[in-house]
């Protein structure tokens, strides 16, 4: 280890970013290691901005990678304009440029707008970045009207945070329900049910075809209706445009294998700006999740500090969302061909899995997090269990998942 | 007030080596108590991070426990947080065995 003489510059001071360069630093890498974040702000963790971060404001709690300003050097403010991969140097929006030994993009991704006609500029937000959250905290006050188009995670945990602060919330979706891309059906129909119960009006299937002068908001239906702010949560552009002007591979996400390596020698790529093999689905996708970016910036980081540490990183993608008392985790895929639901869901507690052939692929757990944790091992060991066993609430998860392990670990001696 | 010295929060042999359990102290608070080969430790039972019970939710290897809603993760013996994205530090209590139970030390804990 140590390459004392190196540097290594990492573009992008989100999640992945940070956990990128403690990563080296907990691996032993010794060189120089720069931190290029084109925000003014220190980095900071997002899950809060939809939540707690818009009850308390508290913009300190939510700080990341603090240990690390003294033995990482931190530029703000500037994003970088260009990557040179020949003379290995980047380029920044301020002009200066840096050299590099080895280079990590950690770009992110860069949420989509509406693309409606509006009169005037109304005050329509997007929630990516703290400055984004802060603007939404002034706005959200008692009595207020916010209307949130898009019901995904972000979409319906703003929703609640602001129900719970006396905002009168409605949510516009264009597809049939919530949670479209990452839920199963059987978890979409119970937050519609759930939310709706706690008087979040939830229209879907819906688009909104026009702003108007002093925020009048048209749906394709023709109902009108008036807000005082406007939040869009429809998803993501992948920030990818530096990669593949430099010439890696690219194709909506920069494609790295499982050491985060792209197409460019000594170029990595972590975090939601990547396209990676997911080995649940066995297909290259972008994965835009929380413990990505946190768990492949540490893998990746720790092959870079020492090549001979280097561990594959394939781990079961997964993502939780706090919706008011609704504790949601999911791992794997959002569907398969075969489902079994464990547990009612009017209880407030259920898990359903999904299958495909008789294997589990995907697990979606509400206020059930022991259970979620042994699904999800049974995910990444391809366990492949009888339907009657899964369905039934009696059965020992717990030996099971130990069972099931142990025999993944005989089948891969046998194979050595 | 005359508030016993010491507090009782369960029998030794409630919690064998390696096991994990949640206690109620008189005021409502919830601890979780840890056995770590033999050594007892006592933290909050909420998670810093979540709204998790560590004891009933949580996966306890060696001194660490891992909370089970977002994976991050405490060392028992200080409260520190060792995983993402636990940050705060947990709460940690001084707890003994004697007579065959484990006694929760400074009783200000069991009535604040």
């Amino acid at each position: 280890m140590g390459y004392a003489n190196q540097t290594i510059v990492i573009v992008g001071a989100g999640l992945a970013g940070v956990s990128i360069a403690s990563g080296l630093r907990s691996s032993g890498f010794e060189g120089k290691v720069v931190l290029v974040s084109e925000e003014t702000e220190l980095p900071y963790d997002r899950p809060p901005l939809s939540k707690q971060f818009l009850l308390d404001g508290n913009d300190q709690s939510i700080r990341i990678g603090e240990d690390l300003t003294r033995n990482v050097e931190l530029v703000c403010g500037h994003g970088v304009e260009a990557i040179d991969c020949g003379d290995r140097r980047v380029r920044l929006s301020n002009g200066t440029t840096l050299s590099w030994d080895k280079l990590v993009i950690a770009t992110g991704a860069i949420p989509r707008r509406l693309a409606v006609p509006t009169s005037g500029s109304p005050p329509i937000l997007l929630l990516r970045t703290l400055d984004d959250a802060r603007r939404i905290r002034e706005r959200l006050v008692a009595g207020a009207n916010l209307l949130v188009v898009g019901g995904g995670p972000i979409g319906l945990e703003l929703a609640t945070t602001a129900n719970k602060l006396g905002v009168t919330v409605t949510v516009v979706e264009a597809a049939p329900r919530v949670m479209a891309r990452c839920a199963p059906s059987c978890l979409a129909e119970f937050l519609a049910r759930y939310h709706a119960q706690r008087g979040i009006d939830v229209k879907l299937g819906r688009h909104v075809i026009r702003v108007g002068a002093d925020m009048r908001v048209e749906l394709d239906d023709g109902a009108r209706l008036h807000a005082d702010l406007m939040v869009v949560g429809i998803g993501v552009y992948v920030n990818d445009s530096l990669a593949t002007a430099a010439g890696m591979a690219t194709c909506d996400g920069i494609f790295v294998d499982a050491y985060g390596r792209t197409t460019a020698p000594g170029v990595y790529a972590v975090g939601d700006v990547t396209r990676q093999l997911n080995p649940v689905s066995n297909n290259f996708e972008r994965i835009e999740t929380w413990s990505n970016a946190h768990d492949q910036g540490l893998a990746v980081a720790r092959g870079i500090a020492d090549p001979n540490a280097a561990l594959r990183y394939s781990a079961v993608p997964w993502y939780w969302s706090d919706q008011d008392e609704l504790r949601i985790q999911a791992a794997g895929l959002p569907t398969g061909d075969d489902e079994i639901l464990r547990g009612d869901p009017e209880s407030g507690r259920f898990v359903a899995l999904q299958l495909r052939r008789g294997i589990i692929v995907g697990v979606t757990a509400v206020n059930s997090p022991r259970d979620f944790g042994l699904f999800r091992r049974l995910i990444a060991a391809k366990a492949q269990l009888a339907r009657d066993v899964l369905s039934d609430l009696a059965t020992d998860l717990r030996s099971l998942v130990n069972q099931t392990e142990t025999r993944e670990k005989e089948i891969q001696e046998i194979n050595k | 007030m005359n508030e016993p010295q010491q507090y009782r929060l369960c029998d030794a042999s409630d919690i064998p080596p390696g096991s994990l359990r949640s206690c109620q102290l008189p005021n409502g608070h919830r601890l979780a108590i840890y056995n770590v080969d033999g050594s007892i430790y006592a933290t909050d039972d909420r998670c810093t991070h979540g709204n998790a019970s560590l004891a009933d939710e949580g996966t306890l290897e060696g001194c660490i426990i891992e909370c089970g809603l977002h994976f991050g993760a405490f060392d028992v013996r200080t409260g520190n947080p060792v995983a993402a994205p636990c940050k705060q530090p947990l709460r940690t209590y001084p707890v003994e065995i004697r007579d065959g139970g484990v006694w929760l030390v400074e009783v200000s804990f069991a009535c604040a």
